[in-house]
């Protein structure tokens, strides 16, 4: 059975009430253990936070780790990883004098910022090994693009403590406190269940997200970036990773700040291939799938979130399944703010001498039909197959032209035994007829032409 | 080209058009309509659960989530300016718009990434069938509500038919095709929880239209009613801060309340008895309380899409004119930081007739081109001169244009023009000299 609902239940209220009269009266919420033994007596008393720290797979070694602490409040959690090696950066959304009295006291080096976790980027803070996200989601209004800012700036595990509105048997969804219905106060928004806020975790990026414990309406999750290792002795063949496009454009360009979807296109042997066997990466950290459609025979495709806090610039997906290795690489990139859309596309400079031989093109496809007739419609593809010597070949280093107009390559997959094939989308208003298709390398003169037909339906 | 051959080109894009498949049916010049998933009365009866203007000439209007453009061009035929927007290119609005002969302006961007630098402000929004799509609806509200300067229409997918008074604000989460089998569907609310969301977002006023099948239709406002009749007295403005830091200053881009404190002859306010407002923007009570005798305290969310500067906090109580206003800074920069207004200091100065330089008649001023608002003014210190005196409509500063030497009575004329657009309806005018200011008093524009 689900608790009974927090928001509205005065016994709930109250005791929330009491917690805020005690302390008011205490001034310290944590309490904190001072270099001689003393101990500052808080709200919540030694132990109870020793046991709230060790509900979590902490290291208790964290030298030459950075760690993060959002939400410090009197700076407990702070101290306990400076003492375990970390370096350690604490941050709240208003400064507490408990916090700098109690830096002083221990002679912490803790970097103590006043941020709001919107604020929180890898420019600002920097990447931390370990984060603690203590007691702030339901604060937010916006928790998931919280916990995405959270995940942007992780590099191993965070690990979240929320408050719940269940036991863990509800629905996923979450309560909206328009005001202080929740325990009197106003500055509470969101209340999850355990599923909604382990759902949360996962779509703000994070690979796995494993529940540790729910009690006395708290949840503690923890969440890495990163898939288990590989197997050691693969049991299945390496899938073959064809493409990786933006959903919206079949294009590899993403745009930061936009909600954007990955669609990645791959060939698996595997017959019963699910959506939790599939393991994809990003620069190594795991993204989850959000739907895997199994399009003909052995060919697949899965469509996931771009994960938070990718920079600008050229980024390495792969993927491999629970008992496979991994397949080969595919590149996307993400756009630069301000620069031309199309500039990453074109390859930097001009062919300065004319060094390899021209490709040979020898097919020229429509990618939905594998004819040479195109009919207009808008997820037709060009695919140009081709041989050259030249090798490593990138999507910037290949010059595509139709009727000898330049069009951007969208992608460049490597067909192997010196076999090539690159994407291009069918120009607006291509009128019918035979159309010529021609590319060069960035070093070498263009082949001769290879064509295609437009006959509209 | 002849009739003949741009018939045939029309035809051949009417052919294109059917082949691509239309979500939005789509009346054409000629009269004829493209079918599409949605007819024409679907169309009509999704904009008819909103109270918008038959009449929209000279307004600005948005459409976020425009699809195959229907609304954008039924605003657009009702006279308004409009500005489309969409996540996805869709070829089917700009064959539309061109077929149409449309001058609507259309940008491919998420609702998220919308600002007014990039867009410009909007009299109305359309925000339809967009919010369950979003990661962060609270979010998008509150850029929507940025974007808004007076008339918000939401249309979402709801998880309940809002019936039950008792039911709490809840939000489904998909995490993935839990709803209909799309991934692009992220959150469900209930009723009670789509409007509350709209009410956090920084609206004044929300009101729930209808609950269609499966959609919610909640209109929201960024302003309050202005009252025509003023008996009741109007409280007065002791002082206004930030819930947080308790100064005078607010940053739009964190979640800023205000503390204004008051008092009214009333001893029986509830928040819906409480109108507060900075510069033309309402804000709804989340909080009030009394602070002994005829004191009260009521907290409210700073308005979204103010800009950087001064802006002035006032309140009304139901009935009563606007309190005195008080000024609030919003991302002050250092230079607006060093010459703060100090308009809440009521002084000896009191407005003894306000009126126009045409009519004479009190408390009226007809607006127009060259309109002019006339005050006479008593206990403006002797060296008093035009350029110190400001004269405030409703939080506008008006410059003085002309200041008359003391007549008989005492009283001096002072006449500031009206800003061009200034809109009809019930304002209250004051007037400073330095750091001293008369009450405020009511004007109706005509």
């Amino acid at each position: 059975m689900p608790a009974q609902r927090a928001a509205g239940d005065p016994a709930f209220r109250e005791l929330v009430q009491q917690q805020v009269a005690l302390l008011s009266t205490k001034g310290w919420y944590h309490s904190i253990e001072l270099p001689d033994g003393q101990i500052i007596q808080g709200m919540i008393g030694i132990d109870a936070l020793k046991a709230r720290l060790a509900a979590f797979p902490i290291p208790e070694d964290l030298s030459g780790k950075r760690a993060l602490d959002v939400g410090a409040w009197t700076g407990w959690c702070s101290f306990e990883m400076e003492r375990r090696g970390a370096e350690v950066m604490a941050v709240d959304c208003v400064e507490f004098e408990e916090f700098r009295d109690a830096h002083r006291m221990t002679g912490s080096s803790v970097d103590y910022r006043i941020l709001d976790v919107e604020e929180l980027t890898a420019a600002t803070v920097g990447l931390f090994d370990y984060v603690l996200f203590f007691g702030v989601l339901y604060h937010l209004r916006n928790p998931l693009l919280g916990l995405e800012k959270i995940c942007a700036i992780t590099k191993d595990t965070a690990f979240v403590e929320t408050f719940v509105t269940d036991d863990g048997s509800g629905p996923c969804s979450m309560d909206f406190y328009e005001t202080n219905e929740l325990g009197g106060q106003i500055d509470n928004w969101f209340g999850p269940t355990v599923a909604c806020a382990a759902a949360l975790c996962r779509s703000a990026g994070f690979a796995r997200v494993n529940l540790e414990y729910v009690s006395e309406r708290r949840a503690g999750f923890t969440c890495r970036r990163c898939w288990e290792p590989p197997p050691v002795h693969p049991a299945d063949p390496a899938p073959v990773l064809y493409s990786a496009v933006n959903n919206r454009s079949n294009d590899v360009v993403f745009h930061p700040g936009k909600d954007e979807y990955i669609c990645v296109y791959f060939r698996s042997a595997e017959p019963d291939l699910t959506r939790d066997r599939l393991r994809i990466e990003i620069d190594g950290y795991g993204v989850p799938v959000l739907v895997l459609a199994s399009l003909r025979a052995d060919e697949w495709q899965a469509n996931l979130r771009v994960p938070p806090g990718l920079a600008a610039g050229a980024h390495t997906v792969r993927l491999r399944t629970a008992d496979s290795a991994f397949s080969n690489t595919f590149g996307i990139v993400i756009e630069t703010p301000g620069a031309l859309p199309d500039e990453s596309r074109k390859p930097a400079t001009e062919p300065p001498a004319v060094a390899a031989p021209a490709p040979v093109i020898y097919e020229v496809r429509n990618g939905m039909t594998e004819s040479d007739v195109f009919r207009g419609y808008r997820n037709e593809y060009i695919c140009c197959r081709f041989r050259t010597p030249e090798t490593p070949l990138d999507r910037q280093s290949v010059v595509l032209e139709i009727d000898e107009t330049a069009q951007p390559v969208l992608f460049l997959t490597d067909l192997g035994g010196g076999c090539w094939q690159t994407n291009s989308r069918l120009p607006a208003h291509t009128p019918p007829g035979r159309h010529r298709v021609r590319l060069r390398t960035i070093s070498s003169p263009f082949s001769t032409p290879g064509s295609f037909r437009v006959e509209p339906e | 080209m002849s009739h003949a051959a741009a018939a045939d080109v029309n035809r051949q894009k009417l052919e294109e058009l059917a082949r691509l498949g239309w979500y939005h049916s789509m009346e054409l010049p000629d009269g004829s309509v493209i079918p599409g998933f949605q007819t024409l009365d679907v169309l009509r009866k999704r904009m008819a659960q909103f109270p918008v203007p038959a009449d929209l000439r000279g307004k600005r209007a948005l459409d976020i989530g425009a699809w195959d453009g229907w609304f954008t061009f039924e605003l657009e035929h009702r006279g308004a300016q409009v500005v489309a927007v969409d996540s996805t290119d869709f070829q089917r609005f700009r064959v539309a718009r061109e077929l149409k002969g449309s001058h609507a302006e259309y940008r491919i961007e998420d609702v998220c990434r919308l600002s007014p630098d990039k867009i410009g402000n909007f009299d109305i929004v359309m925000f339809l069938g967009v919010l369950y799509h979003l990661k962060h609806p609270m979010l998008a509200l509150e850029k929507v509500c940025e974007l808004s300067t007076d008339m918000v229409c939401v249309e979402s997918f709801v998880t309940d038919d809002g019936s039950d008074p008792a039911a709490k604000p809840v939000m489904e989460f998909y995490e993935t095709t839990e709803l209909c089998g799309q991934f692009d569907n992220w959150v469900g609310p209930n009723v009670a929880c789509l409007v509350a969301m709209c009410r956090a977002a920084g609206f004044a006023r929300v009101k729930l239209e209808s609950v269609l099948g499966n959609r919610a239709h909640v209109t929201c406002y960024r302003r309050w009613p202005e009252v025509a009749e003023s008996d009741a007295p109007a409280p007065y403005l002791t002082s206004v801060e930030n819930a947080a830091t308790r100064s005078r200053e607010f940053s739009s881009t964190r979640d800023d309340y205000l503390t204004l404190w008051f008092k009214s002859p009333r001893n029986d306010l509830t928040p819906a008895d409480v109108f507060p407002r900075v510069g033309p923007y309402g804000t709804h009570p989340v909080f009030l309380e009394s602070t002994g005798g005829d004191g009260w305290q009521v907290n409210c969310k700073l308005p979204p899409g103010l800009e950087r500067g001064w802006h002035a906090a006032t309140l009304r109580t139901t009935g009563s004119a606007w309190a005195n206003p008080v000024r609030i800074g919003v991302d002050l920069s250092d230079e607006q930081r060093r010459q703060p207004p100090h308009l809440d200091k009521v002084s000896g100065i009191r407005i003894a007739i306000v009126t126009d330089g045409r009519t004479w008649e009190r408390n009226l001023v007809h607006t127009g081109v060259d309109s002019c608002i006339s005050l006479w003014v008593s206990g403006l210190p002797e060296g008093a001169v035009r350029d110190g005196i400001a004269v405030w409509l409703a939080g506008d500063h008006l410059p003085a244009v002309f200041l008359s030497e003391a007549d008989p009575q005492g009283l001096r004329q002072i006449n500031a023009m009206l800003p061009a657009g200034t809109q009809p309806g019930d304002y209250s005018v004051s007037v400073s000299f330095g750091e001293t200011a008369a009450a405020p008093v009511p004007v109706r524009l005509l």
